[in-house]
């Protein structure tokens, strides 16, 4: 026998549905994280692990900043790590589409800047190659463009693509302390003399 | 949103424990068996011929020998040269893939005049 109060049974009931729908939406995710694995920077090739250290990092920031703050600032924040996030997306897109060059087997290579001296007098198409003038010497980026070009292309991928993630785990973040927030409000008793506490 | 990170680190930390994809590989074969062969990538011939050095002979800096029926893992457009003890010669060019395979080609070096995109 339950000595729990009347209605309390039905409650469990819902919360148990809630959270097998939970781990159905968090399953359903397993294709969208997989799917990164084609979009992410082909450099550094440990750029999973820096992605997922990101996204620890990026978690306890948000959980820092988003504990105890007011409904209002979290909005504030949500916009911001939303702006992040879109800026971020379209930076990473823009560079990826003219940075990166796969080649029919999925292999994936970042083209630099500026080709080195050679390379600027035998090719036109200087510094936009593609794949019929990389063929010419093993796929090899760093024997047609300057180093410092390749290292710039490189970083700026690496930072385009972190600023999009750091932002996507902070509006997740935040949404979540939002909504958490205002839970805590309209749970809170409502007599003015009494501190509301949120968080 | 604990499950959702664990699940979500596991699933970006999967590609990294997938094996290395097959390459394809080209091994060569002199014949006669008396002459020698070495093959260079097309972009140092083409920049050999822009710094006016022939780039048939060793003076273009880049030729790689070839070693009969040892095979490499090559990628991309090369040139290639062989030369026999009576003076003849053969001059060619070979394409290897991009798709990961599993395959072994065999280019055979036999006396010709040059022939494909390395003239």
């Amino acid at each position: 026998m339950s000595d729990d109060p009347p209605g309390a049974e039905k409650d469990n009931y819902f919360s148990e549905i809630l959270k097998v729908l939970a781990f159905g939406a968090t399953v359903a995710t397993i294709p969208l994280f997989a799917s990164m694995e084609n979009l992410q920077p082909p450099w550094p090739t440990a750029v999973a692990y820096v992605s997922a250290a990101l996204i620890v990092v990026g978690a306890l920031i948000a959980r820092e900043f988003g504990a105890g703050a007011s409904s209002a600032a979290l909005r504030r924040l949500l916009l911001l790590a939303s702006t992040l996030t879109v800026v971020g997306l379209f930076a990473y897109l823009y560079l990826y589409a003219t940075l990166v060059l796969t080649l029919e087997g999925g292999d994936r290579l970042i083209l630099g800047y500026a080709c080195n001296n050679e390379a600027q007098q035998m090719y036109e198409r200087c510094p936009h190659l593609t794949a019929v003038e990389l063929s010419e010497d093993e796929y090899d980026p760093e024997r047609f463009y300057t180093l410092e070009s390749l290292t710039a292309a490189k970083l700026s991928l690496v930072a385009a693509w972190i600023t999009f993630m750091a932002g996507l785990v902070a509006v997740v973040g935040w949404a979540i302390a939002g909504v958490k927030a205002k839970k805590a409000a309209a749970a809170a008793p409502t007599n003015p003399a009494e501190p509301v506490k949120e968080g | 949103m604990k499950s959702l990170l664990r699940i979500g680190l596991a699933a970006l930390a999967l590609p990294l424990l997938a094996p290395p994809a097959a390459a394809d590989t080209i091994s060569f074969t002199i014949r006669p068996d008396n002459g020698t062969a070495r093959f260079i990538s097309r972009r140092t011939f083409g920049a050999c011929r822009l710094r006016n050095i022939d780039p048939w002979t060793e003076q273009c800096s880049g030729w790689r020998p070839v070693v009969g029926g040892q095979p490499l893992s090559l990628r991309g457009q090369f040139c290639i040269y062989g030369e026999w003890d009576d003076h003849r010669t053969h001059r060619g060019s070979f394409e290897m893939p991009t798709t990961s395979g599993d395959r072994n080609i065999n280019y055979p070096v036999v006396p010709r005049e040059a022939k494909g995109v390395c003239t």
